[in-house]
């Protein structure tokens, strides 16, 4: 098995997109519906090796799931993927402790190349 | 707002939409705005509101099943049943006002984006608002057409000033920074 990536999305088009493209690079991939979801599915699985999260969604969002994740131990690097371009949320991610950021829509070898190089520690 | 204001919002919001579809293979163009939301036999609506100190209201997408299905991102892994079409038209309302938020950026006006909701129904009309605010655009993708509907209300002191557009400093779609 590849190393496991997380992808926290509330839309299962772009988790189901994510997933495809993350699979045929050899990862394997687990879901999360929103924030809260995505903070109990690390619990679940936690040899998540990356975590795909966008930050509009509904219960808990992405910025508040960074937020809580933030000082527990191992979390694993976090790339946002989002509509969101504005340079203070991304300023905001990076500074509760994200790896990147990127625009929806994604191109998936983007995508692939970025899961590579946070994985690959 | 001024009216040559609202005009250049509604511009900014026909392009963002033709770049979308275009990003996922479907070509669609701006016919121009109408009188009247719909109707068309069966649609997937998709609703996402925004607020702001700036500008506040909602937008709306009245498309048909067909419109969802040539643009889904995965309609080349098989059949897509209600709830992916459902999915997938939402997931299009988000983006497309997400587009529209990041060129605002530009003058200045700072939005925050609600979460889609998404019904459908057959033969969906509806009546145009009659303030400055409110557009229906339709679209044409080949035989199909399908309608956005942006209805917005702003502090009178705003202003699109063209002198502020920066098409060319649009944020780039599938831009990626690594920290």
């Amino acid at each position: 098995m590849g190393k496991k990536v997380l992808v926290v999305d509330d839309s299962s088009t772009i988790r189901q997109q994510v997933n495809l493209a993350l699979s045929q690079a050899g990862f394997e991939v687990v879901e999360a519906e929103d924030g809260a979801d995505g903070i109990r599915q690390l619990g679940v699985h936690p040899d998540v090796a990356m975590v795909i999260c966008d930050v509009n969604m509904p219960r808990m969002n992405g910025l508040e799931m960074l937020a809580q994740l933030r000082g527990t131990p191992r979390v694993p690097p976090i790339l946002m993927l989002t509509t969101e371009a504005a340079m203070d949320l991304v300023a905001k991610a990076k500074s509760l402790g994200a790896k990147g950021w990127m625009v929806k829509p994604f191109k998936p070898d983007q995508l692939v190349a970025a899961a590579k190089k946070l994985t690959a520690a | 707002m001024k009216p040559d204001s609202w005009k250049r919002l509604h511009a900014q919001l026909a392009r963002c939409c033709e770049a979308l579809f275009r990003a996922n293979a479907l070509e669609v163009v701006e016919a121009g705005p109408v009188e009247h939301v719909g109707p068309y036999a069966q649609s997937i609506v998709s609703v996402i509101g925004f607020s702001g100190e700036q500008l506040s209201g909602s937008l709306a997408l009245l498309l048909p099943p067909s419109v969802v299905e040539r643009s889904h991102p995965l309609r080349e892994t098989g059949p897509l049943d209600a709830a992916a079409r459902h999915d997938w038209a939402g997931e299009v309302g988000n983006q497309l006002l997400g587009r529209l938020k990041n060129r605002l950026l530009s003058y200045g006006i700072v939005l925050q984006m609600a979460t889609p909701m998404t019904f459908s129904g057959r033969e969906v009309f509806g009546a145009g608002e009659r303030h400055e605010g409110f557009v229906c655009l339709r679209f044409r993708a080949g035989d199909d057409a399908f309608d956005v509907v942006f209805d917005g209300a702003a502090q009178v002191d705003i202003a699109l000033d063209a002198d502020k557009e920066q098409p060319g400093a649009d944020v780039e779609e599938s831009t990626i920074l690594m920290f």
